[in-house]
């Protein structure tokens, strides 16, 4: 295949992030375990405070 | 057409009632005045959605004829303002910050519009917000379908989330007022990092009615404004009941000033550590003063903390959990990939894995964390802290970056955002100083439907204080 000198530049251009742009992202797949863990973490947390078993879920939304 | 002056921009909303009502200025050359500046600097900022210029010429010329047959409306006649885009807007698109919805245009409007057109306010824009009101979460300033909220006091920086555009339009003078809505912390945060004074009322005191729901259980709407008068004039005018609404309390807020009630009978908890370890060091010189300004005023001052329960965890589970099924067509439709951030993508589609015994744990947690706040009110009328422990970001810094100093042991009110929310209480967030340049804010919150207490007091620090009446160099 041929590449041009011009289409080479615009290549590595291209992965170059402007001034003030994000840095880059991890992959997807990465982010979606990453978010898995997140939750996973969250869980773990409730499951380690312990309520009475007489304590309902809040249905009043406020507190009153 | 006279020419109005910068400072028209600035002004409260009793002062532009005070000129409308005296014929300095018709309500046509106020609204062109301000549909000018926004169409020319809300770009600048990314704080518009949307603008509204015919629609708000006819409200204005409506308003002058009342005007000039002597039909006085009350405090919000002729006033331009501008809604947090998450707000339904019969005939015009409703976006919700976000790719997917870009083209999106709803039947009716929202209840709070409703009401803002009763109270013969002149709805100038719709105002730029970040991407579902942020979702379940998200990690960059530009997750959002118009670009990050850049914030007048430093473009460099955040005008927070997710009610930027709210925050960045009214530093900025391109509303008299703005609606914004908070989650958890949405109306808190560009409040303080914008350097204006927003309100998040009490879970069920405003209508939802015709908002995009992020979370039915912890949503609220409320002002953001130039002062503490400001957001008691619009609350009025928003708040009560509403049958469209399953979570509406039925109350309603009455803009009262002579029952309020005496500093010295509002006993205000506050926590050493938050002022003097958690606050960034810069933001803690101005925060020790407003505590000082609040013990002059007559506020008897006693430290107290909040209750220590797994705040961040019980939020995030609760509002991925709602967000997740309010959203699950987008998500199973794959058009959530739309999205800007990756972060808010993938958060949303993990919420759909979360199971019932979790969202229900966290909702039991819940109702401890409402148990710790009624047993705190009980002894305490009114909770200060700082409004956020630093100033605005840099637009480019990922939002969820670690923290790079030591974090103390002491709870405080650390935690008073997610705390007040899962609760459902109201609370203020007033400007307090600067550092570098940059707004730093002091909040106040207090037991439900006790907005006038928190209002008052809001009310007499900027008496005794003028950075609420501090303008950006743009």
């Amino acid at each position: 295949m041929k590449v041009t000198r011009r289409e080479v530049a615009a290549a590595l251009l291209a992965g170059v992030p402007a001034a003030g742009q994000q840095p880059a992202a991890p992959a997807a797949a990465d982010e979606l375990a990453a978010a898995r863990e997140t939750l996973a973490r969250n869980a773990e947390a409730l499951t380690q405070y312990e309520v009475a078993i007489t304590t309902e879920p809040a249905f009043v939304f406020r507190t009153i | 057409m006279a020419e109005l002056s910068g400072d028209i921009f600035y002004a409260t909303i009793a002062e532009l009632s005070a000129g409308l009502r005296a014929k300095q200025f018709s309500c046509v050359e106020l609204t062109r005045a301000y549909l000018d500046r926004m169409e020319k600097l809300g770009p600048r900022f990314n704080a518009l959605a949307l603008l509204l210029r015919e629609e708000a010429i006819g409200q204005a010329k409506d308003v002058d004829d009342d005007l000039s047959r002597d039909r006085v409306r009350g405090p919000l006649q002729g006033i331009p303002c501008g809604v947090k885009d998450l707000l339904a807007l019969r005939g015009h698109p409703t976006t919700w910050g976000a790719k997917p919805f870009a083209g999106q245009v709803l039947e009716n409007d929202a209840a709070v519009v409703k009401r803002l057109r009763k109270a013969h306010a002149v709805l100038t824009s719709k105002l730029a917000m970040v991407e579902l009101a942020g979702g379940p979460s998200y990690r960059y300033a530009a997750a959002s379908l118009t670009g990050p909220g850049l914030n007048p006091w430093d473009r460099s920086r955040w005008s927070g989330g997710s009610s930027s555009g709210s925050g960045a339009a009214v530093a900025a003078g391109l509303v008299a007022f703005a609606i914004g809505s908070e989650t958890s912390g949405s109306i808190l945060t560009p409040s303080a990092y914008c350097g204006i004074t927003g309100l998040r009322p009490t879970y069920g005191l405003v209508s939802r009615a015709g908002a995009m729901s992020l979370s039915w259980t912890m949503d609220k709407i409320g002002p953001m404004c130039r002062s503490a008068e400001d957001c008691s004039l619009v609350l009025a005018a928003i708040a009560g009941g509403d049958s469209a609404d399953p979570a509406s309390a039925r109350k309603s807020y009455f803009h009262a000033p002579k029952f309020w009630r005496k500093f010295q009978d509002l006993k205000t908890a506050y926590a050493r550590v938050d002022f003097e370890e958690w606050a960034e060091p810069g933001a803690r010189e101005p925060l020790q003063k407003a505590l000082a300004v609040l013990k002059e005023m007559g506020l008897p001052l006693v430290e107290a903390k909040m209750p220590e329960l797994p705040y961040g965890p019980v939020t995030s589970t609760i509002i991925a959990a709602e967000a997740a099924s309010i959203f699950e067509p987008l998500i199973r439709s794959g058009k959530v990939d739309e999205l800007a951030d990756a972060k808010q993508i993938t958060g949303l589609k993990a919420g759909l894995e979360i199971k019932a015994k979790d969202y229900l744990k966290a909702m039991r947690i819940r109702t401890e964390v409402q148990d710790g706040f009624r047993l705190l009110f009980s002894q305490v009328d009114v909770i200060v802290a700082p409004a956020r422990m630093n100033v605005a970001t840099k637009v480019s810094e990922p939002l969820d970056r670690p923290v790079d100093r030591s974090i103390p042991k002491d709870i405080g009110f650390s935690r008073i955002i997610p705390g007040g929310n899962l609760a459902g209480l109201p609370a203020i967030s007033l400007p307090c100083g600067f550092v570098d340049g940059m707004p730093v804010g002091i909040q106040l919150v207090g037991r439900p439907f006790s907005e006038s207490n928190l209002i008052a007091i809001g009310a007499e620090f900027q008496r005794r204080t003028d950075f609420h009446r501090r303008r950006p160099a743009l």
